[in-house]
C-alpha cells in the first residue's frame, strides 16, 4: 500500500537540486552567467585569443586609435590595449576570487566562533570588527598599503584583511539563532565535540546567506582592486589589471583625446561587477525557501 | 533617551581607544628608524649623533610609554607636524576636512532628495515602465564605482561638453566666492551622489511598498482620503525609517567615493591630502587622518542610531 503511494509522488528534490532549478529561472542571473563566461573565457585564453603580448612595447605604435591591427588602439608605449585587457581581466579575476576567498575565511570562523561560544569570545571578537568598521575601507587599505609596498599578493592580502567584517556580522547571526535548535542539542547528547558541532553541524546550515554575499564580496574585491589600482596603490605595472589600465586617465589629456585608453577597462569593470551583482541577487532568492520564484 | 545617549557614548569609547591601538601599532610597524629622517647622511649621521636624537623624539622609550604620551598628547588636540613640511597637521586636517564636507554634503543632498523622491515615484507605479527603467538605472548605479562614474562625468560634463570646471575649487585669478566654489563642487558632488541616489532610491521604493499593504494604509484609503495624502503623509513617514539608517551606514562608503572624486577632479580635500600623505609616507599625517576619520564615522553612527530612536516612538531603549 504504502509504496504505491510513494511512487505517484513527486521524487525528493535535494536541497542543491532545489536551489538549482530556482536560480535557473531567474533570468537576469542566468543572462548574468552567460556574460561572466564569456568574459572568463577571454581571459584564461588570454594568451591564445591576441596577436601581441600584453607587455610587449612599440614606440613608433604609441598611442594609436582602435585599428585592424589593433582592434582596441594602443597605449602610449605602444602596448596592444585588447591584449593588456584580456589579460587584465585574469589578474581582476583572480584578485577578486582570492580576497573574497581569504575574507570568507576570516569573517566565517570568526563569526562562527563569537556566536557559538558568546560570552568573552564574542565581545572580544566583536570590539575587533568594530574597530575594522570605524575606519572607511579604503583609508585602512592605503595605510595597509603603505606598510607593504606595492604588489599582487599583497593586495589580495589587504583586500582580504578589510572585507571580513561584513561576513563576521551575517555568520555570527545565524550561529545565534542556529545554536538554540534541537539538531545541536541532539549532537551534544550523543558526544560531538565543540569544533565538529561547529562546522560539521552548524556551519552547512547557515551556508545559504554566505553563499549570496560571497557573490558580492567578489565583485566588491573587484571594484576595491580597481580603486587600489587606479590611485596607483595596487598592483604595480607592467602586469595589467582593469584598475591599473585607468590610471592613465587621471591625466586630462589621455582622458579626453584617447578614450580608447580607459573606456573598455571601466566598461568592463562596470559589466562584470553588475553581472557578479545579479548572480548574487539569483542565488539569495533561489537559496530562501521564502521567496517565490 | 538620555540615558541611551550616554551609554552608546560608553560604549564608543573602549572601540576608539581600540582604534588608536591599531593606528599606532601600524605605523611603528613600518621598518625603517624615524631617528634617520632628523639626520642629515650627508653630514655623515654616527651611532652617537643618533643617539641624541632618539633620546630627544622619546623614541628610547618602550612602546607602551610611548603609545601613553602620544595618546595623552593627541588628546589635547594636537596631532604633531608634517613631516614633508613642517606644517601642524591638526590645522591642515581641519581645513582640508571642511572641503570634503562640502562636498560630501552636497552629495548628500542630492542623493537623498532625489533618490527618495524616484523611490516614492517608482513604489507607486510599481510594474510601469517607469518603474523597470528606473529600477534598471538604480542597478546600473549602484554597480558603478565612483572613479569609474567620475571620469566619464568628466568626460562628458567639462571636457566634451564644457559645461563645468575639469578640476579643483575655485577659478585661478579670481577672488574666491561662495558661488564660484559651488560651481566647482556642483559636478563633483553630483557624480558622487549618484550610487547614493541609486541606493536610496531602491530602500525607499522597498520600504514604501511593505508600508502601502499595512492595515492602516487601508484604513487611510476607506476613510476616504486623497491618494496623495495617504503616501505622502501617512504612508512615507514610516516607510522613512530604514532610509534613515541606510543614510547613517552610507557615511564610510561616501567617504571612499570621496577620494576618488577629488583626485579625478583635484578637489583639495581629504581624499588627496591622504593620497599626498600615503605617497610622501607622512607619518604623522597618516595617524591623524585615520584617526579623524574614524572618530567622525563612529560618531555618525551614533547620531544614525540617536535619531533613529527618536523619530522612531515605537523603539525605547531602557
Amino acid at each position: 500500500m504504502q509504496t504505491t503511494s510513494v511512487t505517484t509522488m513527486r521524487p525528493i528534490e535535494s536541497p542543491m537540486r532545489r536551489a538549482l532549478r530556482r536560480f535557473r529561472r531567474h533570468r537576469l542571473a542566468m543572462f548574468s552567467v552567460g556574460v561572466l563566461l564569456v568574459i572568463i573565457v577571454l581571459a584564461v585564453g588570454a594568451d591564445f585569443l591576441q596577436g601581441y603580448p600584453p607587455d610587449k612595447m612599440s614606440l613608433g605604435n604609441a598611442s594609436k586609435p582602435p585599428s585592424a591591427e589593433h582592434w582596441l588602439g594602443t597605449d602610449r608605449i605602444g602596448r596592444d590595449m585588447w591584449s593588456r585587457l584580456i589579460h587584465g581581466g585574469q589578474v581582476s579575476l583572480l584578485i577578486g576570487l582570492a580576497a573574497t576567498l581569504i575574507s570568507l575565511s576570516v569573517g566565517i570562523v570568526f563569526g562562527a566562533l563569537s556566536g557559538f561560544y558568546g560570552g568573552w569570545v564574542d565581545m572580544v571578537l566583536q570590539r575587533l570588527t568594530d574597530i575594522v568598521m570605524a575606519f572607511p575601507s579604503i583609508v585602512l587599505m592605503m595605510t595597509l598599503a603603505v606598510f607593504t609596498g606595492p604588489g599582487l599578493i599583497n593586495v589580495i592580502v589587504i583586500i582580504g584583511a578589510v572585507s571580513w567584517t561584513g561576513v563576521t556580522r551575517l555568520v555570527r547571526a545565524e550561529f545565534l539563532a542556529a545554536k538554540e535548535r534541537v539538531y545541536v542539542e541532539a549532537a551534544r547528547c550523543i558526544g560531538v565535540d565543540n569544533l565538529s558541532i561547529i562546522f560539521k553541524h552548524i556551519l552547512p546550515n547557515t551556508l545559504a546567506p554566505v553563499v549570496a554575499q560571497a557573490a558580492f564580496s567578489v565583485g566588491l574585491a573587484i571594484l576595491t582592486e580597481a580603486g587600489l589600482s587606479f590611485l596607483g596603490l595596487g598592483v604595480p605595472l607592467p602586469t595589467s589589471t582593469w584598475g591599473n589600465m585607468l590610471e592613465p586617465a587621471r591625466e586630462l589629456q589621455v582622458l579626453s583625446n584617447m578614450p580608447w585608453m580607459w573606456m573598455p577597462p571601466a566598461l568592463l569593470i562596470v559589466l562584470t561587477v553588475l553581472c557578479v551583482n545579479f548572480i548574487g541577487d539569483g542565488l539569495r532568492d533561489a537559496l530562501d525557501p521564502r521567496t517565490l520564484l | 533617551m538620555t540615558q541611551y545617549i550616554l551609554r552608546r557614548l560608553l560604549v564608543i569609547v573602549p572601540v576608539l581607544l581600540g582604534v588608536t591601538i591599531v593606528v599606532f601599532i601600524l605605523i611603528n610597524l613600518i621598518p625603517g628608524d624615524p631617528a634617520a629622517f632628523y639626520v642629515s647622511p650627508d653630514l655623515g649621521s654616527n651611532p652617537a649623533q643618533m643617539e641624541i636624537v632618539r633620546e630627544r623624539l622619546g623614541l628610547n622609550q618602550p612602546l607602551p610609554v610611548r603609545y601613553v604620551k602620544w595618546l595623552a598628547q593627541t588628546l589635547t588636540g594636537d596631532f604633531g607636524y608634517r613631516t614633508k613640511n613642517g606644517d601642524p597637521v591638526g590645522p591642515v586636517i581641519w581645513l582640508r576636512l571642511q572641503n570634503t564636507m562640502l562636498l560630501a554634503g552636497i552629495a548628500l543632498f542630492i542623493g537623498a532628495s532625489i533618490g527618495i523622491t524616484l523611490g516614492v515615484f517608482t513604489a507607486v507605479r510599481q510594474y510601469s515602465v517607469w518603474d523597470y527603467a528606473l529600477t534598471a538605472f538604480s542597478f546600473l548605479g549602484i554597480a558603478m564605482p565612483a572613479f569609474v562614474v567620475g571620469i566619464f562625468g568628466l568626460y562628458v560634463f567639462a571636457l566634451k561638453i564644457p559645461l563645468f570646471p575639469a578640476g579643483g575649487i575655485s577659478t585661478i585669478g579670481k577672488e574666491t566666492s561662495i558661488l564660484d566654489t559651488l560651481y566647482h563642487a556642483i559636478l563633483p558632488a553630483a557624480l558622487l551622489s549618484l550610487n547614493y541616489l541609486a541606493s536610496f532610491m531602491r530602500y525607499t521604493r522597498f520600504s514604501l511598498l511593505e508600508v502601502l499593504k499595512q492595515d492602516y494604509v487601508s484604513n487611510a484609503r476607506a476613510k476616504g482620503l486623497r491618494e496623495n495624502r495617504v503616501i505622502n503623509v501617512h504612508a512615507l513617514r514610516n516607510a522613512l525609517l530604514p532610509v534613515i539608517t541606510a543614510i547613517g551606514l552610507s557615511l564610510p562608503s561616501l567617504v571612499v567615493g570621496a577620494v576618488f572624486m577629488e583626485t579625478i577632479f583635484s578637489w583639495p580635500g581629504m581624499g588627496t591630502l591622504y593620497l599626498d600623505a600615503v605617497m610622501s609616507r607622512d607619518y604623522p599625517l597618516i595617524m591623524g587622518m585615520n584617526l579623524i576619520s574614524a572618530s567622525v564615522i563612529l560618531l555618525t553612527n551614533l547620531l544614525t542610531d540617536i535619531t533613529y530612536a527618536y523619530v522612531d516612538p515605537r523603539i525605547r531603549y531602557s
